[in-house]
């Protein structure tokens, strides 16, 4: 079992190492340099050629002209003692920067993932529950149009109505301009306003998704032996439904939760895009177009390891989850 | 106004309701007006003693509301004001903060001094005389000192005004410096350098003192973003993720022009957003915004465009190196063949018009400084495609048609890649318009579409056969020939990647007898140092001429910058209004008191 354990741990090490030379040699084969978004910025404000390259030699944060492998030695040394190395653009820490900018991309990433999986379950009981039902077919309906319409298109369409046709909600941004930036009660309602479109336009494609592997799940579970046993035995409904089919349908989903966390982090890209909103995603394009080599790998890395540590957790805890899985016998990861 | 959702009531009640008064009996009312403008450091003005409204002592209304506009520049938090900075100076802002020396207007072609009173040129001498009551946002004056600290700083960073300056020093008071000239030089050159939009008062000597004894990278990497102090119209009073907020400085000059109390730059990063915010209403002005004509059409009435132009436009640029586009009759076949009207109707009739000759001269200018040579220019047909006169001149440089396809004597085709910015919209339509010209005709290209850097970078590395690129330079600088026609030869912005040759160059005569030899960047360098008016205009004419007949850089459309405001809440001076013709309007406007809270 402590084998296991060990194993489970070295994998997560060396998966990031593996992830962390990866991107690094992904990005590198981008095209172009890291300043040459700069010297055309220089060039075009007429500052001269010469000034120009005087400017750039002047930004001392990296090195692109040493060796690919000194490159990779400096920054692999670097990474292990969790310096990210400093941005070009910004020219601030990497850390700093993604220290400013993951809680808000945590918060609505966390939010509404469980939001999909508290809908989803709840949808999808019900639905199993009245099988067949108009009810069911509806919620189906629903749950399928809603799967199949990308989520940036939903923020999109959220964004016109909510917020710039009907003004209810902020077009962009986390906190509003004109309130204080500590732990208040205004600064709260503020970031909760700010967090409402880019959670729901992330959660109800996903949520019917899930509504509909729930409701799977159930049915399958409805029709298992011991669950007839339980209806013999004149258990209430209540009981049959929470202890016997809800617990055992919801097992299969608890994988995909911490999975989908991670999976939903690359998501931001696109989502904090459309809605201005200064999380990681946001900083990840910001990186790409100024070619921004270490905040770009900063923001790879973290939603990569996010990724790979909700497998890790998914691994550790599914068989005290699930007594029938045996971890010890088992060398299957989740 | 701001978030609609947070204060939009608050605020519309309080602009309502508070109106603060300046000196007069504010008392009441005092500690409304925000922070008391910034530092209060000149609170001396009798307030009664309490201090929270040091409104200057000038009378003024002030109301306590808020305009907001926007910054594209990023995410204000990782932006500073330290206009000297390489990286991440938002203009936007600092343009609010930091007076101007001068500025050109547009409507007038005249220049407006700002933060000077006067400046004189005689000689090798120019002489500029800061504002009496010019003043930092602390109460102290702006002196000769802090300029000549700023200039020096900016020899360091190899600012252009140093092609022409030598020596910079203090005159007989301090508020008087006098830059001593190289070389004698054309004072609108002077002129055009000092009212430079982005050229700012802003050598604050506590600040930037510390500068003058280290290397340029010492001031080029400081963020200033602490203890900011300016001379502008508006002080910065903080700065987040989301935006600027900036308050009326109560020590500026022309205060009592401004009638509100804070201007926000809330940060937007595209023009969909941009755009978006004007119409729901979240935006009150938005400095600078391409917005194509199916958009404006949606606009409610309360936005107005200002359109202003932008003496730049979209142009095709060839390597001069390269063995077919080096040779004039190729680049002259080429503007033959390019219909200029149509690429301007599809890439934004409203905002674009073609150029009316080809030469280095912005569109509304060209007529003005060619006069009666005008006519006599090679207009490439504007709006039709000469294939004929294409084809002759083809065949002439020893090509021929094959299957529909122009090839050279080895019987490869004439063309090749045609380079341009992704996400420049407006650019790609018109892109893809000149390019289906160029292969209607028998041209072989084919669109290679490149983000910016790389864009930029294959220029300046000269990779490239013909491509997408701006025929001028930009901004006011450029209404004066000398910019245009010596930046085509040169183009500073990709280091000259487009190798035009240096040196003398054999044009036909312009009376069409014979031919002209000419060093055209010679002669309109000769220019700078001229300052004989006539003399200045035949160099034009001559040097033009050149670019008509060997294509630098070929110009198609002119460009109009769009500026935006809103006048539901505003009171915005009328589309008559010369005051309009500066660039940018929201930064222009508040401070000549054309852009306050409505009545």
């Amino acid at each position: 079992m402590v084998n296991y354990y060990v194993r489970r741990t070295a994998r997560v090490f060396v998966t990031i190492f593996l992830v962390a030379s990866l991107t690094f040699g992904l990005v590198r084969l981008l095209p172009g340099g890291p300043f040459t978004l700069l010297r055309a910025q220089l060039l075009r404000q007429g500052v001269p050629a010469d000034e120009v390259d005087a400017r750039i030699a002047n930004l001392q944060n990296i090195r692109p002209d040493e060796p690919l492998w000194q490159q990779y030695i400096d920054y692999m040394a670097a990474l292990f003692q969790g310096n990210l190395g400093e941005s070009i653009s910004l020219g601030e820490p990497v850390v700093t920067v993604l220290a400013k900018a993951a809680p808000w991309t945590i918060f609505v990433v966390l939010v509404s993932t469980v939001l999909v999986f508290v809908i989803g379950i709840f949808m999808g009981s019900l639905q199993a529950y009245w099988e067949g039902s108009r009810f069911d077919q509806l919620v189906t309906g629903v749950s399928i149009s809603l799967m199949s319409l990308p989520f940036y298109v939903v923020a999109v369409i959220a964004l016109y109505v909510f917020a710039y046709q009907f003004g209810w909600l902020p077009t962009a941004g986390t906190v509003s301009n004109s309130v204080e930036r500590s732990l208040g009660v205004p600064f709260l309602v503020s970031a909760l306003k700010h967090s409402i479109l880019p959670i729901v336009s992330y959660t109800l494609g996903a949520a019917g998704g899930q509504a509909l592997a729930m409701r799977g799940n159930s049915i399958q579970v409805l029709g298992n032996d011991y669950v007839q046993v339980a209806r013999l035995r004149g258990l209430s409904d209540r009981r049959i439904a929470t202890r016997y089919v809800a617990r055992n349908a919801i097992l299969p989903m608890y994988t995909g939760f911490l999975l989908l966390l991670g999976f939903r982090l690359g998501g931001t890209v696109i989502l904090e895009q459309i809605f201005s909103y200064t999380g990681l995603g946001y900083y990840m394009i910001t990186a790409l177009k100024a070619n921004d080599y270490p905040l770009m790998m900063g923001t790879f890395l973290v939603i990569t390891v996010a990724l790979v540590i909700g497998v890790f957790i998914a691994d550790l805890t599914y068989s005290r989850i699930d007594p029938r899985i045996s971890a010890g016998e088992s060398d299957e990861a989740y | 106004m701001s978030d609609p959702t947070d204060d939009y009531r608050d605020m519309i009640s309080r602009r309502h309701f508070v109106t603060l008064t300046g000196a007069s009996g504010a008392a009441a009312l005092a500690g409304c007006t925000g922070d008391g403008g910034g530092d209060g450091g000149d609170g001396g003005s009798s307030d009664g003693g309490d201090g929270g409204s040091s409104d200057g002592g000038d009378g003024t209304q002030v109301t306590d509301a808020t305009l907001v506009g926007a910054t594209n520049n990023g995410v204000p938090s990782n932006l500073h004001v330290n206009p000297m900075a390489t990286q991440n100076y938002d203009w936007i802002a600092g343009n609010h903060i930091f007076e101007r020396f001068a500025a050109y207007n547009f409507s007038t072609q005249e220049f407006e001094l700002a933060g000077l009173s006067d400046w004189s040129f005689d000689g090798t001498t120019v002489t500029l005389t800061l504002r009496d009551d010019l003043a930092w946002d602390t109460g102290d004056d702006v002196t000769a000192g802090d300029v000549i600290t700023q200039f020096k700083l900016m020899k360091k960073t190899g600012a252009t005004l140093w092609d022409y300056v030598e020596s910079v020093e203090q005159g007989e008071d301090d508020k008087t410096v006098v830059l001593n000239l190289s070389r004698p030089t054309n004072p609108e050159i002077i002129k055009h350098t000092l009212a430079n939009g982005d050229l700012r008062i802003h050598g604050y000597q506590p600040v930037y003192n510390e500068f003058l004894d280290k290397e340029a990278s010492a001031v080029q990497q400081f963020k200033w973003e602490e203890d900011v102090h300016g001379n502008g119209p508006f002080g910065l009073e903080s700065k987040s993720d989301q935006g600027w907020t900036l308050t009326r400085n109560e020590s500026f000059y022309d205060a009592d022009n401004i009638t509100f109390s804070t201007y926000e730059l809330l940060s937007r990063t595209d023009n969909t957003a941009l755009q978006q915010g004007l119409l729901g209403g979240e935006l009150d002005v938005v400095t600078s915004l391409f917005t194509p004509p199916t958009i404006v059409a949606n606009f409610p009435d309360r936005v107005e465009e200002v359109q202003l132009p932008a003496k730049w436009g979209y142009g095709a640029l060839f390597n001069h190196d390269d063995e077919d586009f080096g040779k004039r009759k190729v680049r002259q076949a080429v503007a033959h063949v390019i219909n200029r009207q149509q690429v301007a109707d599809n890439a934004g009739p409203r905002t674009k018009d073609p150029a009316p000759k080809v030469t280095g001269i912005p569109p509304a200018d060209q007529e003005t400084w060619l006069g009666d040579a005008f006519d006599g220019f090679e207009g490439y047909g504007p709006n039709a495609s000469n294939t004929e006169k294409a084809a002759s001149l083809l065949r002439e440089a020893g090509y021929s048609k094959s299957d529909g396809t122009w090839q050279d004597g080895d019987g490869n085709a004439l063309g090749g890649s045609y380079i341009t910015p992704a996400g420049w919209t407006d650019w790609t339509t018109a892109t893809n318009t000149v390019v289906d010209q160029l292969n209607s005709f028998g041209f072989d290209f084919e669109i290679n579409s490149l983000p910016q850097g790389d864009y930029f970078g294959a220029y300046i590395e000269s990779n490239f056969t013909m491509g997408a690129f701006y025929w001028l330079p930009g901004g006011a600088r450029s209404s004066f020939p000398y910019f245009p026609l010596r930046w085509q030869m040169k183009i500073p912005d990709i280091s000259g990647g487009h190798n035009f040759a240096e040196g003398e160059h054999t044009v036909p005569a312009m009376d069409g007898s014979g031919e002209m030899t000419l060093n055209p960047l010679e002669e309109i360098t000769s220019v700078a140092t001229t300052q004989d008016q006539a003399a200045v205009e035949e160099t034009v004419k001559r040097v033009a001429w050149h670019h008509n007949q060997n294509i630098p850089v070929l110009g198609l459309v002119g460009k109009l910058d769009q500026s935006w405001l809103t006048d539901a809440e505003w009171d915005v001076a009328g589309a008559d209004d010369p005051a309009r013709g500066v660039k940018w309007p929201s930064h222009w406007l508040p401070k000549q008191g054309k852009l306050g809270v409505q009545e």
